[in-house]
């Protein structure tokens, strides 16, 4: 692949919720990382923990978008078409579907959760008794896999999208 | 950045044109691929698919190879593009029209450019002071050498300048033309890449470039040189500079054209198909410009070979040239004696 691919296989963002109490990174496509502050871990309810990862999802694929539209401009000298209203018509089709679809991932054990629409709204779950008998590193490996799990589920989806809205794409 | 970092900035792309094409192909299949969840190993640089089953292992094979044959031809697409003429091999030539404009120039206005014309020639300029020099020569011949020779002498002399600077901006446009194409090609096979880079994104991406071969270059109608004998010649030249090099009015323009915006993005096939077109439309820019420069070297030949014209290009031949020592006294076809 040439350099825009390249520099968005390695793109590396970096986002805190603003109490400063957990923090993810997405290195790459779909690679992600979550911090939790010192002590908070033990301290919160497994319903805590959902509206933290509720929120810190949607500040990660902002932070990502963005990064992603400025590695575009740099390399290409042009804005990213995603900054801009699509105005064709099948444009137009594709991003009202995109903006629709529900993907999700999850935990290999299942206790964590996470789903979105259209990368817009977000909803994380985590299954009553998990900071019982998950420690902190576990607990933060399963948002993890969650995560990449959606990630990648919603990137079938808009393959699957762009198959039906544009000619030639695998199906 | 100066005009020649992006000159060598601009040779050092190019001659990774065939480099870009291959991996541009590649490309294309890897990504079709990896939206179908067949994704490169980066370190053995084979194709899986994630929990790969055995069994499964020949139709993934066909798959590759499949869509291997789909997108093969891509890197050809930009093959005949790969060796085209390099603008700096036309420098000697300019240089030496320049050379012969220097000589013939005797004030008329002309590019001060290396490798372009040189404003300023003395050799033939010495002419102007032949006419003070003959004021006391009186008689037939004296004015038949004052009509028939010193009066024409600027406008001829400018008709040759004028058509010098043609011919020396025919060739600025041929340079012209293979560095739009260079420039062009390697536009192509860039943006190309980034459509692709950004095929799998959310976002359908668009990615714009401009074909300007056919734009680089102006061909204009127009007379430089003054005076009844003056002569309207085709000038053809780069875009940029024509307008400000060539002086006197401008009759007709005769090649005049925008540049072509192409768009790349969509699906992969798309892509393909896209840049087909863009390589098929810069060959029809190149057959465009081509026919601009032969129009207007054309148009001069037919001018200058015309009979009508070679006294506005070639000085009569005084018959005082021919005179001898004897006979440069004759009352009426020498200069006459001093009594």
């Amino acid at each position: 692949m040439g350099e825009l691919a390249d520099r968005l296989a390695s793109m590396r963002v970096s986002v805190t919720m603003p109490d400063q109490g957990m923090s993810a990174e997405l290195l790459g496509s779909s690679q992600v990382t979550a911090r939790i502050q010192e002590g908070l871990y033990t301290r919160s309810r497994d319903a805590d923990l959902e509206w933290r990862l509720t929120t810190l999802a949607g500040l990660l694929w902002v932070a990502r978008t963005r990064e992603y539209r400025r590695i575009f401009a740099d390399v290409t000298g042009q804005a990213s078409a995603g900054a801009a209203r699509p105005i064709s018509p099948r444009d137009i089709a594709f991003a009202q579907e995109r903006d629709e679809i529900v993907a999700a991932g999850s935990s290999a054990d299942g206790r964590v959760a996470l789903q979105t629409t259209g990368m817009l709204q977000w909803r994380a779950t985590v299954e009553p008794g998990t900071l019982r008998q998950l420690d902190e590193a576990e607990f933060l490996a399963g948002v993890g896999q969650a995560a990449g799990a959606l990630i990648r589920d919603h990137a079938d989806a808009v393959a699957a999208l762009k198959n039906k809205h544009y000619d030639g794409w695998p199906d | 950045m100066s005009a020649a970092d992006e000159q060598g900035l601009l040779l050092q792309r190019y001659g990774q044109l065939r480099e870009k094409s291959i991996r541009l192909e590649e490309s294309m299949v890897e990504a079709y691929l990896k939206a179908g969840n067949i994704t490169k190993n980066s370190q053995t640089g084979r194709y899986e698919s994630p929990g790969e089953n055995p069994n499964l292992v020949p139709l993934i094979d066909q798959e590759i190879d499949r869509v291997h044959e789909s997108f093969s031809g891509v890197a050809d697409i930009f093959t005949p593009f790969v060796a085209l003429p390099d603008p700096a091999d036309f420098r000697d030539a300019m240089r030496e029209i320049a050379s012969v404009a220097g000589v013939i120039n005797t004030g008329q206005s002309s590019k001060t450019d290396d490798g372009n014309l040189v404003l300023g020639g003395t050799g033939l300029a010495g002419m102007a002071d032949v006419r003070s020099l003959v004021e006391d020569w009186s008689g037939y011949a004296s004015q038949s050498f004052q009509d028939n020779f010193l009066s024409p002498w600027p406008t001829i002399t400018a008709n040759q300048s004028a058509m010098v600077l043609a011919l020396h901006g025919a060739v600025e446009a041929e340079a012209t033309i293979w560095k739009n194409v260079r420039a062009n090609i390697v536009d192509l096979v860039e943006k190309a890449q980034h459509a692709v880079d950004a095929a799998g994104e959310c976002s359908p991406e668009q990615v714009a470039l401009n074909l300007t071969v056919a734009a680089s270059i102006v061909s204009v109608v127009a007379t430089p040189a003054s005076g009844a004998g003056a002569l309207a010649l085709t000038f053809v030249g780069e875009a940029l500079s024509i307008a400000s090099s060539l002086p006197g009015e401008k009759k007709e323009i005769k090649h005049s054209v925008g540049s072509q915006e192409i768009v790349l993005g969509g699906s992969l096939k798309e892509i393909e198909t896209q840049v087909r077109s863009a390589a098929e439309a810069l060959r029809g820019e190149i057959i465009t410009a081509e026919a601009a420069i032969e129009a207007a070297v054309n148009a001069n030949i037919a001018v200058m070979t015309d009979p009508a014209n070679q006294s506005r290009f070639v000085s009569a031949r005084p018959l005082l040239a021919d005179k001898t020592s004897s006979s440069i006294t004759h009352e009426y076809n020498g200069m006459g004696k001093a009594y």
